[in-house]
């Protein structure tokens, strides 16, 4: 298999970073106790019972639930609000974040020494009005049959749920 | 009787002579709480007309430091889904307009009468649109809760809220009318959207974020996934602001575990959580190159 030079050096770059392979991988912890599911739903077969604190590696997300890996390397899912990302945050999240953005946008700071506009704290602060901008909010605006048009193609329907809490 | 007391107190309070209401037996405490009453009641109220105002300003400025993104599609598509959500917050009177911002910083705001903006940062980071609804959500339950007028009053210390109205008829006067109501209304909004919001009207929007697009038929956990993409991005670049005008993410998923416990579980099965266009929108954001100053 040849590579092109320009890709095998991206590769090199990204292998050096620790990037591939950890994706996805987040480190987090259970903060009560719960059962580690086969698949992501509630009837699902356990596979085992996980203590509160529990280590874990998160690998992805899907509604409710979150699949991760255990210290001793089961594999399935967990309930998402039992689970907390850690709080320190790493390294390579930092430095694969960056490399992501210059792969898809060049830049992804808004500040001034990047010469394109965004929205950081520096942004703001030399920020002047533009309500040429606010006014062409106006003409998108969406009109009920479209609204109705949207919401059928999702088949989204809507639900009561109570603003307090019970 | 409790009523002419409080009255009696206020009229009192009001002349300076707490001195004599202590010695007729009222505690501080009380005289606290009714203090704080009438400090409320001294602020004149801000009406629907300055709300728009303040609303616009902030609007103006935010789209001063990055203008939409010139697409039509990407623009109407969150207009159609803030439009699907607003039917189920209950204030479907409100004049809601929704923006997509042309920045790779990862964001969304909300601005007072009805401005609700997301940027293409954060189209490109999510994973479906059950995510963008509870962000969307969110933002739209900061104005309906009317999170930024209460704030903007409370930091308001040039007077920039003060009396709008009045301002802006003295102004209309002169040449420069426009600039001289926008301007201490630009910097009141600079200082807002630089600091923020208390966290407590955070974790109030969370709440009402994913109660809004559960009823709207999205996955109810559309909002606790972005905060825990935003937690495992901490420190990373693009995120800054984010994080520095909110609580940690741990803290917001701990509240949100608190307030949805068990109850949105039933509401998972029928839950719409992605669709084509979704995917359509993210490629467009991912693509479109951020603007040049």
């Amino acid at each position: 298999m040849t590579l092109n030079p320009t890709f095998r050096k991206l590769l090199a770059a990204l292998l050096c970073l620790g990037a591939i392979g950890s994706l996805q991988a987040t480190p987090a912890t259970l903060v009560r106790a719960g059962d580690l599911k086969a698949d992501a739903f509630i009837d699902a077969a356990t596979i085992t019972s996980l203590p509160a604190d529990a280590a874990l590696t998160v690998l992805e997300s899907k509604g409710g639930w979150s699949r991760v890996r255990t210290t001793d390397g089961k594999t399935g899912w967990v309930r998402l609000l039992n689970v907390r990302v850690a709080t320190t945050a790493s390294p390579a999240g930092g430095t694969l974040a960056a490399v992501g953005g210059v792969i898809r946008t060049g830049t992804t700071k808004g500040a001034a020494t990047t010469g394109v506009k965004g929205l950081s704290r520096e942004d703001i602060a030399h920020a002047q009005p533009n309500p040429q901008e606010v006014a062409k909010l106006d003409a998108f605006r969406s009109n009920m049959a479209q609204i109705d048009k949207f919401a059928s193609a999702r088949k989204l329907k809507a639900r009561d749920v109570a603003e307090q809490n019970p | 009787m409790k009523k002419i007391i409080l009255a009696a107190t206020l009229v009192v309070l009001a002349s300076g002579c707490t001195e004599q209401l202590r010695r007729a037996g009222i505690t501080d405490d009380r005289l606290n709480a009714v203090a704080s009453v009438a400090g409320t009641l001294a602020k004149p109220e801000t009406t629907p007309a300055d709300e728009a105002r303040i609303g616009h300003a902030a609007a103006s400025m935010l789209l001063g430091a990055a203008p939409l993104v010139s697409d039509q599609e990407m623009m109407q598509y969150i207009n159609q889904l803030g439009g699907w959500l607003a039917r189920h917050t209950g204030r479907n009177d409100i004049n809601w307009r929704f923006g997509v911002i042309n920045s790779s910083n990862v964001n969304a705001f909300a601005a007072p009468d009805g401005y609700v903006f997301v940027t293409k940062g954060l189209l490109r980071e999510l994973d479906n649109e059950s995510e963008l609804a509870g962000v969307v959500a969110h933002e739209m339950a900061h104005v309906i809760k009317r999170h930024y007028v209460i704030a903007m009053r409370k930091k308001d210390t040039s007077g920039a809220l003060l009396n709008l109205a009045a301002t802006q008829a003295k102004a209309s006067s002169s040449s420069r009318s426009a600039e001289l109501v926008a301007e201490p209304l630009t910097n009141l909004a600079q200082n807002m959207y630089s600091s923020g919001l208390d966290k407590g009207d955070e974790y109030d929007a969370d709440r009402l974020g994913v109660i809004y697009a559960t009823r709207a038929g999205y996955d109810p956990y559309g909002l606790p996934r972005v905060i825990n993409l935003y937690a495992s991005k901490a420190g990373s670049s693009g995120f800054e602001l984010l994080f520095s005008t909110h609580p940690s993410p741990q803290d917001r998923l701990r509240e949100l575990d608190k307030v949805m416990g068990q109850r949105f579980a039933a509401y998972e099965a029928n839950s719409v959580i992605d669709n084509a266009a979704f995917k359509r929108i993210q490629t467009r954001a991912i693509k479109l190159a951020d603007p040049k100053r």
